[in-house]
């Protein structure tokens, strides 16, 4: 029996002992009943939740359909992007197979798409490109190189030159899961960029050669040597008058010249020395491993007698000299800075020394160098503190028994000092482009003086006007004082030397200051003078403190 | 421990008293069995020095019987257990956590082995009364019990606590000593169906929308046309399992006390904040009946094994399973029987207070199945 039916008789058992059909049956009754509402409920739940089931179903077969339209479409602008990057694109899973791979890196290797699919394992894939002539590796060692990196979580990169000479940077970043990403990235212009704009940062744009930045870091390598024994020189050259090139025959002249003066310089260096232009028509040569100064010294020599040799650019012939300063390490110093420095100050020595030749460095030039620019710091206040005055001395002709002439003699009276001769003060105004103050405030005190003394001879010529004094200056740059020949000859105020000198061949020009040049190194003319002329022709006269003009007596020539 | 059953019938009144009277007397019967007071009287002149417990009920269950005409009853004796009782008056709902926390601190004291309450059903927070215990016994202190109930009427529930049965009234004992051990079990056995819906708007314990969706509108989906009629009495037969998503495991059924059809709002036994999960479950005979069984199994693998004695089991059951299950209802009384067949008092509540047979926390449920058994080492 049922045990329920069991407890419905019990409960209907009457306490007779005898069971009360009535309510065993209404018993049996609500039994059923309550088996009939749960069968309707389950029914009713269950049919409610089969068409939740179904609502919900359809909805997320709506949600897929429009999620997979949603993810096309990303995909397709996610293809459109990876296929247009500029990079080769590779993604792999943890077991190292394929799982995207671009159009970029398939034409960066020349591998066929039908051939690198998803699923594809990077073994076959650098066997792939093994195949095609881009992979000469060691595959097994690449793999397990690369692998093992991305299971450290570290980024492996490489910088792989192709045979076609392109160059490859490589990036394989791993991703959380175990894959990684790899991008390829062809550099090749962007390395030549760089090598290019390298090169442009140490080298000189005109000749080539290396500039000063790249000089100053070599020397630094070379002077590493010298620490372990060696010598070295650093030969410091400029070009003598190279202005004047440039102000007579123009700068793409002066440029070419350059040029051709940087191409000789390199014929006659070693291939381990270092060659450079400082800047304008400064170069520096750096010798390692010398033996001893007299190889600097013929090495300078030889510098000197390859470029004063005949220039011929665009059809002019053009001839210039240089001056040589060699510093030598250890002795002169062991600091780039300090060997340039020192070369540059020994360069000055042979400029000061006559010019076209060359100089050691010597303690005593850093000496003369620091008095000369007190001196030159002086003499740029003297101007305007007005401690120039001018002496003037008639000279007399005794033929005529009368003045001819008067030497306007200018002089400096330092406040600390007292008198500075001008053999001390009159070079360095002209090295320093003071010439023109130095004249302008003399011939101040000329033109005021002058006047006076004209009016002293009463009614003679007057002294000449010193607003017309810029050709004196013009000859007086460019020849130091060797001038004699024409200024002695023309005699006339308005000699112009500088619009002579436009209109003579350059070689002529050149022979005239090397002239001058020859004058100086003679030791005949070592100042200059403000020299007011009259009328006669002068002879020129030096006693041991000064260049005097006296006049020439006449018949002599 | 002696423990006699008692029983009251209007034929024979009452049966089965003891003649060396009891410390504890726990006895359930219909509200309007217990209203008059008389039945109380008579326990108490039955038993003038035991602490009397009771409360009204949706069917008293006695061993493996449920009947609504009868009081059921038990008269314990303890040898080595002292038992104190503590009876609070809560005339307003909102007082419910304040008068949880006073029985908490009558009762809190050296030896407590256990706290067994009975509240009003209907004007009494039980969530509220459990927390404001536990927040002074802790949760390691056993607190089981329920709501009295009111049959299927939801009308008013009464409680008796040395006391005539009365509403607003919260009674509570506690048991104290080493002899005496306590073990738990709740079960529900429910069938979740249909889908996984969120708490889109509440108030309180107020839902006032499903998915975006009013809330009694999806519930009457489920009922058919008389059981929405009946709501929200017809609602026991189809609780709701709320879940927390912070606590996925921490699952609690709900009944749904209350219908507002102008608001098309349900109102729960407890809190459901905004974003919870609910899904609606629905119940079926074997599956509740195995529930009952699983609570007892926890019941009793919560007693050591090596501590002889005489034992009894509390079961409080909800009204809702009875409703649903009808006459097959005993078939929860049968399963517990197989787990463990013995003396058995207890009652279909408005809501059944034990910990949580997941985290351990005592707390009030609903539709569920508990059974508290007690064992006092032989003397």
């Amino acid at each position: 029996m049922h045990k329920l039916v069991a407890k419905q008789l019990a409960r209907a058992k009457k306490a007779s002992g005898s069971v009360d059909l009535d309510a065993l049956i209404t018993l049996v009754s609500a039994a059923y009943d309550e088996v009939d509402s749960d069968r309707r409920r389950n029914e009713r739940s269950m049919a409610l939740m089969i068409e939740e089931v179904d609502q919900l179903n359809r909805g997320l077969e709506q949600l897929v359909d429009e999620r997979t339209a949603e993810l096309r479409s990303v995909r397709t602008v996610l293809e459109a992007a990876i296929n247009n990057m500029s990079q080769g694109l590779l993604m792999f899973d943890a077991e190292a197979r394929l799982v995207i791979c671009n159009r970029r890196y398939l034409d960066m290797y020349a591998l066929s798409p039908d051939r690198v699919k998803p699923g594809c394992t990077l073994r076959e894939l650098l066997a792939l490109r093994h195949d095609t002539g881009f992979f000469n590796e060691d595959i097994d060692e690449y793999i397990s190189t690369l692998v093992a990196a991305m299971r450290q979580g570290s980024d492996c990169t490489r910088l792989v030159e192709l045979p076609d000479g392109r160059t490859i940077a490589i990036l394989n970043h791993p991703m959380p899961g175990g894959g990684w990403v790899a991008t390829h990235e062809d550099i090749t212009e962007r390395r030549r960029a760089e090598i290019k704009i390298a090169h442009m940062a140490r080298h000189d744009g005109l000749t080539d050669l290396p500039n000063r930045m790249w000089l100053r870091e070599r020397l630094g390598h070379a002077l590493s040597a010298v620490h372990s024994g060696e010598r070295l020189a650093v030969l410091y050259l400029d070009l003598d008058h190279f202005k004047s090139v440039n102000d007579t025959l123009g700068h793409p002249i002066g440029d070419e010249l350059l040029k051709a003066v940087a191409g000789r310089l390199r014929r006659c260096v070693r291939e381990t020395d270092v060659i450079a232009r400082i800047g304008g028509d400064e170069f520096a040569i750096v010798r390692t491993s010398l033996q001893d100064s007299r190889e600097a010294s013929a090495l300078a020599q030889r510098l000197c007698e390859v470029i004063r040799a005949p220039y011929d650019i665009d059809g002019h012939a053009v001839i210039v000299d240089t001056s040589v300063g060699i510093s030598i390490s250890p002795n002169d110093g062991v600091d780039p800075n300090e060997l340039l420095k020192n070369a540059d100050m020994a360069l000055y020595g042979a400029k000061t020394d006559g010019r076209g030749t060359h100089r050691f460095f010597e303690a005593e030039m850093d000496a003369r160098m620091k008095a000369r620019r007190i001196l030159e710091l002086s003499l740029r206040g003297a101007l305007e503190r007005g401690e120039f005055h001018l002496n003037y001395q008639p000279l007399l002709h005794l033929g005529r028994n009368r003045v001819s002439c008067c030497e306007a003699l200018l002089r400096w009276r330092h406040p600390e000092r007292g008198m500075v001769s001008p053999a001390e003060f009159i070079p360095v105004a002209e090295e320093t482009g003071l010439t023109s103050a130095r004249r302008l405030g003399a011939a101040q005190g000329v033109r005021r003086r002058g006047r006076v003394a004209g009016r002293h001879q009463g009614g003679g010529q007057s002294l000449p006007d010193p607003a017309d004094e810029p050709e004196l200056a013009a000859r007086g740059d460019e020849c130091p004082c060797g001038v004699t020949p024409s200024l002695a000859s023309a005699g006339a105020r308005n000699h112009r030397s500088g619009a002579a000198a436009k209109h003579r061949p350059h070689a002529h020009h050149a022979a005239s200051v090397a002239g001058a040049r020859r004058a100086d190194r003679d030791g005949r003319f070592r100042h200059r003078v403000l020299v007011l002329e009259l009328s006669a022709p002068f002879s020129l006269r030096q006693d041991q403190d000064r260049p005097r003009l006296h006049r020439r007596p006449p018949g002599r020539p | 421990m002696r423990a006699t059953p008692l029983h009251w019938n209007e034929g024979s009144g009452w049966n089965g008293a003891p003649q060396d009277g009891a410390d504890l007397v726990v006895y359930f019967g219909a509200r309007e069995g217990l209203r008059s007071g008389v039945r109380y009287r008579e326990l108490r002149d039955m038993f003038p020095a035991a602490h009397i417990l009771g409360c009204s009920t949706g069917g008293q269950i006695r061993d493996a019987d449920v009947s609504d005409d009868e009081i059921a009853g038990l008269a314990l004796k303890f040898a080595a257990t002292n038992i104190k009782l503590v009876c609070k008056e809560v005339s307003d709902p909102a007082q419910s956590r304040a008068s949880g926390e006073a029985i908490g601190r009558a009762l809190m004291a050296d030896g407590l082995a256990g706290i067994f309450v009975l509240s009003d059903g209907l004007r009494v927070h039980g969530g509220h009364l459990v927390a404001g215990i536990t927040s002074v016994v802790g949760h390691e202190i056993p607190l089981t019990g329920g709501l009295a109930g009111d049959g299927a009427n939801f009308t008013e529930t009464m409680v008796s606590a040395d006391c005539t049965p009365r509403t607003g009234i919260v009674g509570a004992v506690g048991f104290y000593g080493d002899a005496i051990r306590i073990g738990h079990g709740s079960a529900g056995g429910w069938d979740v169906f249909g889908p996984r819906r969120r708490v889109t708007r509440s108030r309180g314990n107020v839902v006032l929308e499903l998915d975006g969706q009013p809330a009694l509108d999806l519930y009457e989906r489920y009922l058919d046309a008389s059981e929405v009629q009946g709501l929200p009495g017809a609602a026991l037969r189809f609780p709701l399992q709320i879940q927390d998503p912070q606590r996925p495991a921490h699952e609690v059924i709900r009944t749904v006390l209350a219908v507002d059809r102008d608001e098309r709002s349900l109102t729960f036994a407890g809190d459901v904040p905004e974003g919870w999960m609910a899904r609606l479950m629905r119940g079926n005979f074997d599956h509740l009946a195995a529930g009952a069984g699983d609570a007892a199994r926890q019941a009793y693998a919560g007693l050591p094994d090596q501590m002889q004695g005489d034992e009894i089991s509390l079961v409080v059951s909800c009204v809702g399973r009875r409703l649903l299950m009808g006459q097959h209802i005993t078939d929860e009384l049968d399963a517990i029987d197989e787990v463990r067949p013995g003396t058995r008092l207890g009652f279909f509540s408005y809501g059944e207070i034990a910990p949580h047979a997941a985290s351990g926390r005592c707390e009030l449920h609903n539709q569920m199945m508990t059974v508290t058994s007690i064992r006092e080492a032989a003397a």
